[in-house]
């Protein structure tokens, strides 16, 4: 059964909610990192643009974003994504939530593009998306969110897959053992097994190629075969998350899943019927 | 205000697009992206990460003699709960980021003096002064940081110095970075 647009775009910011928190949890957790001297300062990165040292308006983007009033901003996003992940309302208090949501996303990027992930980036995508939909208020905008959604998904794995293809090193499993291998984003236990077994490894590499770049299929894939492509992305993100620390992407890009559902059912039914 | 919303998501998907495409195009287009709102989907690839970089700094003290290199314990292997909570994830991404920045940044750089001025005026280059300078520095008249590129564990092959700044001075509590005349830079 096709549930209606906002029914499912709520899904999506809950989803997306639940990363949200976490996010903001960590950078609490890490907060030092926030001060002048850390590595997640504003300070230094803002000098990357004229703009942000001398516009007009520099003075009030410091003042939100030097530490520690930057807590105070990450605060507010920490109590809206809360109250999205538990269901934002679909009147006007939840647009505000879920606008402001949107606002922090895109304001914690320009504060610094230094530790920021390709998480953070569909996390600005999604709660931009949802809060252009629900100004307008029209189940054709809340589609046409689920689309963009659904697209921007697709494209991301499809980017990555391509590019992923062209490099020998993915091909021949070089990259899955070196990635292993590395404290920052390796897995001692998994760097050693595949170390042991570079079969495995090209096999790895291959797998991510064609997970990735086979997944647009979701749009043309009958209704039952479609879950196996969405369960082999989701399996991807999860093992991203065990085996490489990346726990954000899971709730980012899952958050996309129930629009590729929405979005694959129009399309496929649309084909197949 | 529903034609505003289709028109916003169609160009904005639309130069999602262009920010794939290789080259100098989507460069040029996120010149003009200070918040990220144009993502770069093209994670781990084509050459992914096959190695960590480590942050050392040591000073020159008063009495001029030089300390031991110190590394800056932000590469430390991840808990089992990481899948979940992984708090330090940031600080070593950015750790990397700037790494990555500034050595990208000195290869297109000349080795004159003019691009010398700019590599150390550069953000990834004050990034990291700003982190080293940062910490205390007693009986220090000045602080040379270095990158250490590592391959694992096992480390074969070897970890690489492929960084070294100039001493710059530093106040005892709080690093105030301004480069003085000191050792030649490794």
């Amino acid at each position: 059964m096709i549930q209606q647009p906002f029914q499912v775009l709520r899904l999506v910011e809950q989803i997306a909610a639940v990363g949200v928190v976490v996010s903001v949890a960590e950078l609490l957790a890490a907060r030092a990192q926030l001060a002048p001297a850390g590595l997640l300062n504003y300070p230094v990165p803002r000098t990357r643009s004229r703009r942000l040292v001398a516009a007009p308006y520099a003075p009030v983007l410091a003042a939100v974003f030097d530490y520690p009033a930057v807590l105070f901003l990450l605060g507010i996003r920490l109590a809206a994504a809360a109250a999205v992940a538990v269901g934002a309302p679909a009147d006007g208090a939840g647009t505000a939530l879920v606008v402001l949501l949107a606002a922090t996303s895109a304001a914690m990027s320009l504060r610094s593009p230094f530790g920021n992930d390709g998480a953070d980036q569909m996390t600005v995508l999604v709660f931009g998306s949802a809060a252009l939909a629900r100004l307008a208020g029209t189940p054709l905008a809340a589609q046409a969110a689920l689309w963009f959604l659904a697209a921007q998904t697709c494209l991301s794995y499809l980017t990555a897959g391509i590019a992923k293809s062209s490099a020998r090193m993915w091909r021949d499993g070089t990259a899955i053992r070196g990635i292993f291998r590395t404290v920052v984003y390796g897995h001692a236990r998994a760097g050693a097994y595949v170390a042991r077994h570079p079969g495995l490894a090209t096999a790895a590499g291959w797998s991510v190629i064609v997970t990735e770049c086979a997944f647009v299929a979701v749009f043309v894939t009958p209704s039952p075969y479609v879950y196996v492509i969405l369960a082999g992305g989701l399996g991807f993100h999860l093992a991203s998350a065990v085996l490489m620390g990346l726990n954000t992407f899971t709730w980012a890009f899952g958050a996309t899943y129930p629009a590729l559902i929405f979005c694959a059912s129009l399309s496929a039914g649309a084909l197949w019927s | 205000m529903t034609l505003l919303c289709l028109v916003v998501l169609t160009v904005w998907f639309g130069l999602s697009l262009l920010g794939q495409l290789p080259g100098n195009q989507a460069g040029r287009l996120r010149r003009h992206d200070p918040a990220s709102l144009i993502p770069n989907w093209s994670f781990f690839a084509p050459r992914p990460v096959t190695f960590d970089y480590h942050l050392l700094y040591r000073d020159e003290l008063w009495d001029l003699t030089i300390t031991d290199w110190t590394e800056i314990p932000l590469v430390e292997p991840r808990a089992w709960w990481c899948f979940l909570w992984n708090p330090r994830r940031r600080a070593k991404k950015a750790l990397f980021d700037s790494c990555s920045m500034l050595l990208r940044l000195r290869s297109t750089l000349s080795e004159h003096e003019a691009g010398a001025l700019a590599l150390h005026r550069s953000v990834p280059y004050l990034m990291l002064l700003n982190h080293v300078s940062g910490l205390p520095h007693p009986h220090a008249r000045g602080t040379q940081f270095a990158l250490l590129r590592t391959f694992g564990p096992e480390s074969a092959p070897a970890p690489v110095v492929v960084f070294s700044s100039q001493f710059h001075a530093v106040e005892e509590a709080h690093g105030d970075p301004a480069a003085v005349p000191g050792p030649a830079a490794g």
